[in-house]
């Protein structure tokens, strides 16, 4: 396959990257920052990431006067040699030259070690050669789809190809989707989701904040689009919040769920301090609480009397009016519709088992989808099945049977920075998992439009980031916490359209791109929603039931 | 076999210089020559310059038309003219052949005084034009004119040898702005004379 030439290298070091001379003729107008390219070195061909473009006069005369009047000829003989322009590549990946012609080098090898690609330890030297990657370029480097857990997420963006990303090694840590506002994270999530139960890698926990998982959503082109129920039928089950929604034609739930007052924690009402106006002194009042009445702490302190109270001041030494605030702000809580007094923890454990049963789950938030009541029953949700899955891998590593071996969980997490934001993120469920629940193979997929929010540590722990375009300098640091060729992947971060182009950077792909994900439409849905096994008949109408309220 | 249109009368490696056979015609400034150099071996030039003076450098040239009589008309009268005066061009050598091998590096000898001087073919411009590094060649060489003069004359005319080239006249275009990129108001001047869109 023959690769177009674009230039030759003349200038550069191995940290800021290889300075490229292009040719006469190439227009910088034709190259896009961030995009992916090829340098032949004599021993060894690089795959680069664009990272700058320059342009230069060789005489400084040019600059001081510029030239005027050009007819086309003078200025396309300029602008090869007195002005020209030069392209800052920065070598990520190398592999010892072969024969471009040889198709064969793809077909062995499942990683991009296999194939012969390992990370860049030199540099070419004068004159390599860079030229435009071509398909097989970027099969070796990316692989192709028909490696084992190897998802097509999206194409390049001037090319017309796969990209994949391997899900296990997505799955393995957790993950990032960014991007400002409309830039298509949800969906982006939605896409790789369908990914994951496909491929059935794993299984998921997704927190559907804003009601787009479960039964899909109106797309900003007034297209309604399908949720991953509509797509999964039976492996997916879906606990919604709203009685008065649940089980529409269409919206079909498995279970309806209900807060007891009783399975409410002092971390989750201190996590939610913001949205209800909790002073500092708060926690402390809610641990002597806790100290008293255990379990029952909230719904005591809610049903106490003026006089109730006093004496419970006067027994503990909190300060009366303080508790009587607090009385009034959890009251707010208490008076939602789906929280009762008491509950058993009949539901909750019904989730816990889909989940070890390897069904996805979906907690669907209908009309209560405030602030508040997502963080609540976020939290609440997700500290009992990270106890579960701790208790699950403790079983495993005594038994070592491969029935004891807890399935790979993310957990997908809307409005994330709410969660793990620097003061709280120590704290929570969900810090503690970001941090260090690799280990017991839980892992997340926080989603959020301002990644600066959230724990510079959290951040760090990120396999893999996908992240739309972002305008704020400190959001840009925020997703490159932690990564090196951080200049490079800026540019190629500011260079992002506004909508469905994103920069995947991290453990799933063998070096960052540029990427814009698939469209999620007729098409893809077709696609993931093939069974892969024959599915029996009874189920099938079931489903079809459950689907269409017929 | 091309015409003769001169002979050799200053030989050196860089440079020889020859007399035209036809009185005020030197070969155009700018165009592809060969000189005899013995047996079968032929050095190529440019013509970078072009002269007509008086035979006897102590006799300098002097008025010789009426108000009648002027321009061609001169030398009807004066036929002796023939002889008192002589055309001479300059070459600069950028190639040689020995056989069919043309190479386009400059000859080990200078071409022998007295040896013929030729035009070459349309063909032959061709052929030797079809690579560029003796563009290097005559831009860095000794010149008795402006070179940015010699390299827009030299691209023009075989620009219409070529057969009005427009790729070649590009390419050679961006090979002159290769060599000459230091010195922008060189260049621009190339670049304006030779522009076919101008
Ligand atoms: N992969 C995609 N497939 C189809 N439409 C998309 C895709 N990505 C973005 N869009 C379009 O962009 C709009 C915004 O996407 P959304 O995921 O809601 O953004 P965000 O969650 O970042 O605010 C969608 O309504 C849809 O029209
Ligand atoms: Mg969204």
């Amino acid at each position: 396959m023959d690769r177009k030439r674009l230039g030759v290298v003349v200038d550069g070091s191995f940290t800021a990257g290889l300075t490229v001379r292009l040719d006469p003729g190439q227009s910088t107008e034709d190259l896009q920052i961030g995009s992916f390219m090829v340098v032949q070195g004599r021993e060894y061909t690089y795959f680069c990431m664009l990272s700058d473009l320059q342009l230069r006069t060789s005489d400084a005369r040019l600059i001081a006067k510029p030239p005027q009047g050009f007819t086309p000829f003078v200025s396309r003989v300029l602008s090869g040699s007195a002005t020209y322009a030069m392209a800052v590549v920065k070598p990520m990946l190398m592999m010892p030259t072969v024969d471009v012609r040889d198709d064969s080098r793809l077909l062995v090898g499942q990683t991009p070690e296999e194939r012969g690609v390992m990370s860049v330890r030199t540099i070419p030297m004068h004159y390599a050669e860079l030229v435009e990657a071509t398909e097989i370029d970027f099969l070796t480097v990316f692989g192709s789809p028909d490696k084992p857990n190897h998802f097509v997420f999206g194409q390049p963006l001037t090319m017309d190809l796969p990209i994949c990303l391997d899900l296990g090694r997505f799955m393995e840590r957790s993950s990032g989707i960014f991007g400002q506002t409309g830039t298509g994270k949800s969906f982006t999530a939605l896409v790789v989701l369908a990914g994951i139960i496909k491929h059935d890698v794993g299984v998921n926990l997704i927190f559907d904040a804003h009601n787009e998982y479960a039964y899909g959503k109106e797309s900003e082109e007034k297209q309604w689009v399908k949720g991953l129920k509509h797509l999964f039928g039976s492996k997916v089950r879906v606990y919604s919040l709203d009685e008065s929604q649940a089980n529409k034609p269409g919206r079909p739930a498995d279970g309806i769920l209900k807060i007891g007052l009783n399975q409410i924690e002092p971390e989750d009402v201190i996590l939610m301090s913001q949205e209800l106006g909790l002073t500092a002194k708060a926690g402390t009042m809610i641990g002597l609480l806790k100290d008293t009445y255990g379990d029952k702490w909230l719904t005591r302190l809610i049903e106490m009397d003026a006089e109730a109270l006093s004496e419970f001041c006067q027994q503990s030494g909190a300060h009366e009016g303080s508790v009587q605030a607090l009385q009034r702000d959890l009251k707010k809580l208490a008076r939602k519709e789906y929280i009762r007094p008491e509950m058993d923890s009949n539901l909750l454990d019904e989730i816990i088992l889909t989940l070890k049963d390897g069904k996805h789950v979906i907690l669907h938030f209908g009309q209560h989808s405030s602030m508040m009541d997502y963080m609540l029953v976020s939290n609440l949700v997700t500290r009992r099945v990270r106890a579960a899955w701790e208790k699950q891998t403790e079983q495993y590593e005594l038994t070592q049977a491969n029935a004891d071996r807890p399935r790979p969980l993310m957990i997908t997490l809307e409005e994330a920075h709410k969660f793990l934001n620097p003061e709280i993120a120590s704290q929570t469920t969900f810090g503690t998992i970001a941090r260090e629940m690799r280990k017991f193979h839980v892992t997340l997929m926080v989603i959020d439009q301002r990644p600066s929010g959230i724990d510079s540590e959290v951040l760090s722990q990120l396999g893999t980031r996908i992240s739309g375009k972002l305008a704020d300098e400190r959001d840009i640091d925020a997703v490159l916490t932690g990564v090196s060729d951080r200049s490079a992947l800026r540019n190629a971060l500011a260079s992002l359209k506004l909508r469905q182009e994103v920069l995947v950077v991290g453990h799933a792909v063998p070096m960052p791109i540029q990427v814009r994900p698939r469209t999620y439409d007729e098409a893809f849905w077709a696609e993931v929603s093939k069974p892969t096994a024959p599915v029996a008949d009874d189920d099938l109408e079931r489903e079809k039931r459950e689907l269409f309220g017929a | 076999m091309t015409e003769r249109i001169g002979e050799i009368i200053e030989t050196d490696s860089f440079t020889f210089v020859a007399e035209s056979f036809a009185l005020n015609r030197p070969p155009a400034l700018g165009s592809l020559v060969k000189a005899q150099a013995g047996g079968d071996t032929w050095v190529y030039g440019v013509v970078a310059f072009g002269e007509t003076v008086s035979v006897d450098p102590g006799r300098g040239a002097m008025r010789r038309s009426r108000p009648d009589a002027y321009d061609e008309a001169v030398y009807t009268r004066h036929p002796e003219l023939e002889h008192l005066l002589h055309t001479k061009f300059t070459v600069i050598p950028v190639g040689s052949r020995v056989g069919e091998r043309m190479s386009q590096r400059i000859p080990p000898q200078p071409p022998p005084m007295h040896y013929s001087v030729y035009a070459c073919a349309p063909d032959e411009v061709r052929e030797f034009s079809e690579r560029r590094l003796y563009l290097r060649t005559l831009a860095t060489a000794q010149l008795p004119a402006p070179v940015e003069h010699v390299l827009a004359a030299h691209l023009t005319w075989t620009y219409e040898q070529r057969g009005r080239d427009e790729a070649w006249l590009e390419q050679a275009a961006l090979e002159v702005a290769g060599l000459l990129q230091q010195d922008v108001e060189r260049l621009l001047a190339v670049l304006y004379a030779v522009d076919p869109e101008a």
